[in-house]
């Protein structure tokens, strides 16, 4: 029988109609959806939840809305059993622990604000997928994030496939994959990244599926209450050493105390407790020192700063500065920057329009400059704000 | 699909589905608890089938009684916590000694006491899965007012020293109640009933659903002298069904299959128990051949060579417990799954998540290596073929995980 090209196709390598498709299915209305679209487009689908935190053994809630625990997986097995796939839950808590949890908070100790999804998508979900995937003799994976595929023109004029924001870009999560490689998106599939979120829940609901009505998971899904609470559990005596600790101005001058410097970003102006005629901003955070720096807004904004760990999704880093726009952290709206490369996994961004403020220890993705015809842009890739240095 | 996670629960036996059609076509509709004739007649079957399930475990009415319950969970909250005599008794709290590889039916029940003051003792089993009858006799205190011990392990399938647990506990002159989890012994071992009973054990309990009865089906056995000694309480209070015992109209179907099953594995028991042992053992054989490094767990296959009285069994008949190095557990589960083999990791929670267990980290196995255990329990219709047929779908399958795992590292590097 000759193989028929599947309806995912656009010039984007596809799996045959039969072929096996792992799919992350972490319970949630898009994951759902994902799964359910693949079956029905006729793939043998193996859905797969990855219970990566219990709750009921870390002391926190059950009752919240999180992505990963168990109660949540009951719609991804009403899915998988309906339509009759095969369905497996895997215990992921090892992984997710060394590869999210324990670097979460050690960044928080080293003044840094991580964000912890990223490092979930690429270390836990992505790589424990294609893991599975491929003791389970299933070339392809599929999840639920809302990004699309599809082959562009690399700098060197190859035909390389190219990550691109979702239709719905209230939803796009393209932000957290700009780690993927060539090798990595020749064999994933993103079902949803071109509907919306209403015609997802939509395409639920017509199948009588009570999930769709499900509400959004929360960004940070192993933090029930604050971070800076979580943190302090977490890191028990280690926290004692970053604990209460004097706030400065960048002179040096003492204004007053903070209760723990994980409990701080960059940027932050709530909640210092220092009284002043103008409003400050938390500036730096000295692990060393254990102090606190706050200044003005003008102090805070800076003209560029540097990207390590750099991911190129085309597989070939710019040799000369280019221009993008980067968001440096999820959902935001993006500023024009140009990009720097210094070393093959080191860039400078200088911002082109208004200076701003940048969190160390989260993400900078860099997006083309200019929209596709259909408003999706194209991810060029990303890599980790590190700390101020010049200063 | 090559069904080899019995431990879990039996597929039905043909003697089920014929009590089972027999019962609903016609007359076992009423409750036997009515005056009439029909309820005359469900109750005459009712006794059969207590009758029935006794003589599976080598007793009669009169030395032992037989409660009827929803399954093994039941029955053993009930031996558990009807044998305490009730709240008051309870509320005065006292000490308890256990192994720590029982069921979460018994564990779980011990919990709840442990809330509510109670002091339980885990005693830890060897390395091959066996814990010591000595050190449950040692564990227990002048003022221990329970001793449970499982008959045999659901994981391991290693057969507990009950009996001989219990005649120490009477040799030192103590005598807290004791009694017994004997839901994977039944029908898989000789369990001798009376030998339980004369060491000093009160009560053992077991379901239908893991002999060939639907599930929804168990029963509490005790002897006799224990109510002469205590006061057996019931946990669900209602009519004065199963001797005042268990509230609640009986469930006459389930009963009847589960006697015709009773019946047909006693007749059927000694043939039954070589030929699930051989086919287990040449299942492992087939692994050893093509897979050299796979890890037997639980009693040494040397101890089940002088255990062929039956009286000393070290292990149940049918279970399998491995470790592929290099192979986690659940994986091998769901890559069998898709190539036609039924197995299971030994414990899986109602949300399908599969844990490491007490009974597989007692085996002495540490981090990753816990991990990479899977258990393969024969079924009472599993045929040489299928075990052959698993044998080499097992091999290739640990195959391909295995060259997956190595792809991995090299995607790493």
């Amino acid at each position: 029988m000759q193989p028929e090209a599947g309806p995912f196709s656009d010039g984007v390598p596809t799996p045959t109609i039969g072929e096996r498709v792992v799919v992350a299915m972490s319970g949630g209305v898009d994951s759902c959806a994902a799964a359910l679209m693949l079956h029905e487009a006729g793939y043998s689908v193996i859905g797969v939840s990855m219970q990566v935190w219990d709750y009921r053994q870390h002391g926190g809630s059950e009752s919240r809305a999180t992505c990963c625990a168990p109660a949540d997986f009951d719609d991804a097995r009403e899915i998988a059993e309906r339509s009759d796939f095969p369905y497996f839950v895997f215990d992921f808590e090892e992984s997710f622990r060394a590869s999210v949890i324990d670097p979460f908070v050690d960044s928080y100790l080293r003044g840094l604000t991580p964000n912890p999804c990223l490092d979930c998508n690429r270390k836990v979900k992505f790589r424990e997928l294609r893991r599975r995937a491929a003791g389970l003799e299933a070339r392809w994976v599929a999840t639920g994030h809302y990004a699309q595929v599809r082959p562009v023109s690399a700098p060197d004029g190859s035909t390389v496939l190219g990550l691109f924001t979702a239709v719905d870009d209230r939803k796009d999560q393209s932000y957290f994959l700009y780690a993927m490689t060539q090798h990595d998106l020749q064999t994933t599939l993103f079902p949803v990244g071109g509907m919306t979120k209403p015609e997802v829940r939509q395409y639920l609901a017509e199948r009588g599926f009570k999930v769709a009505h499900k509400g959004e998971s929360q960004d940070i899904c192993f933090v029930s209450s604050s971070v800076g609470e979580f943190v302090r559990r977490r890191a028990g005596h280690r926290a004692e050493a970053h604990g209460r600790g004097k706030i400065v101005s960048r002179e040096g001058v003492e204004l007053g105390h903070h209760e723990g410097i994980y409990q701080y970003t960059v940027g932050q102006r709530r909640g210092l407790g220092v009284s002043s005629s103008h409003p400050l901003y938390v500036l730096q955070i000295d692990p060393e020192e254990n102090t606190v720096t706050v200044g003005s807004k003008e102090e805070l904004q800076r003209a560029s700063f540097m990207v390590d760990d750099v991911n190129w999704i085309a597989g070939i880093a710019p040799q000369a500065p280019l221009e993008v726009v980067a968001k440096l952290r999820y959902r935001h709206a993006g500023v024009r920057c140009r990009v720097v490369p210094i070393t093959a996994k080191l860039v400078r961004v200088e911002f082109l329009d208004e200076w701003s403020a940048v969190s160390p220890g989260q993400a900078a993705v860099f997006y083309a400059s200019s929209q596709d015809t259909d408003a999706t842009v194209q991810v060029l890739g990303g890599g980790i704000i590190t700390r101020d240095r010049h200063e | 699909m090559i069904y080899l996670d019995a431990n879990a629960t039996s597929r039905l036996r043909p003697e089920a589905v014929k009590a089972l059609s027999a019962a609903l076509a016609d007359g076992a509709f009423a409750n036997p608890s009515s005056v009439h004739r029909l309820g005359r007649s469900a109750r005459a079957l009712l006794r059969e089938a207590r009758r029935e399930v006794l003589a599976l475990l080598g007793s009669t009415q009169g030395e032992a009684e037989l409660v009827f319950t929803s399954g093994g969970t039941e029955a053993c909250n009930l031996m558990l916590l009807g044998f305490l005599g009730g709240a008051k008794a309870i509320a005065q709290g006292g000490h308890i000694v256990t192994s720590a590889i029982e069921h979460p039916a018994v564990l779980e029940p011990l919990a709840e006491l442990e809330r509510q003051g109670w002091e339980v003792s885990y005693v830890l089993p060897a390395s091959d899965g066996r814990v010591a009858a000595a050190a449950i006799a040692e564990a227990c205190r002048k003022d221990t007012v329970l001793v449970v011990l499982m008959a045999a392990n659901n994981e391991t399938g290693a057969v507990q020293p009950v009996a001989e647990a219990a005649r120490l506990i009477a040799a030192q002159g103590m005598a807290p109640i004791f009694v017994s989890d004997a839901t994977q012994a039944v029908g898989k071992t000789h369990l001798d009933v009376r030998e339980l009973f004369d060491a000093g054990v009160l009560a053992i309990a077991f379901s239908g659903h893991k002999l060939g009865a639907p599930a929804g089906i168990g029963a509490l056995v005790y002897s006799t002298k224990a109510d002469r000694c205590y006061s057996l309480a019931p946990i669900i209070r209602g009519g004065p069904q199963e001797q005042r015992l268990r509230g609640g109209t009986e469930n006459v179907v389930g009963a009847l299959a589960f006697g015709a099953v009773a019946s047909a594995v006693r007749q059927d028991l000694d043939a039954d128990l070589a030929r699930r042992r051989k086919l287990r053992d040449a299942l492992w054989l087939l692994m050893q051949e093509r897979i050299p490094d796979a890890v037997r767990l639980g009693p040494a296959p040397e101890a089940e060579a002088v255990s062929e009285s039956g009286a000393t069994e070290a292990s149940v008949s049918n279970t399998l417990l491995v470790r592929f190095p290099g192979c986690r557990g659940d994986d091998l589960v769901a890559a069998l799954d898709l190539n036609g083999v039924a197995a299971s990791t030994g414990s899986a929670c109602s949300s399908g998540r599969q844990d490491v267990s007490p009974s597989v980290r007692a085996l002495g196995l540490q981090g990753q290596a816990a991990r990479e255990v899977i258990r393969f329990s024969l079924d009472w219709h599993t045929s040489s073929t299928e075990v052959e047929a698993a044998g080499a779908i097992i091999a290739r399958t640990v195959g391909q995980l295995r060259s997956a795992g190595a792809q991995e590292l090299t995607d790493a590097a």
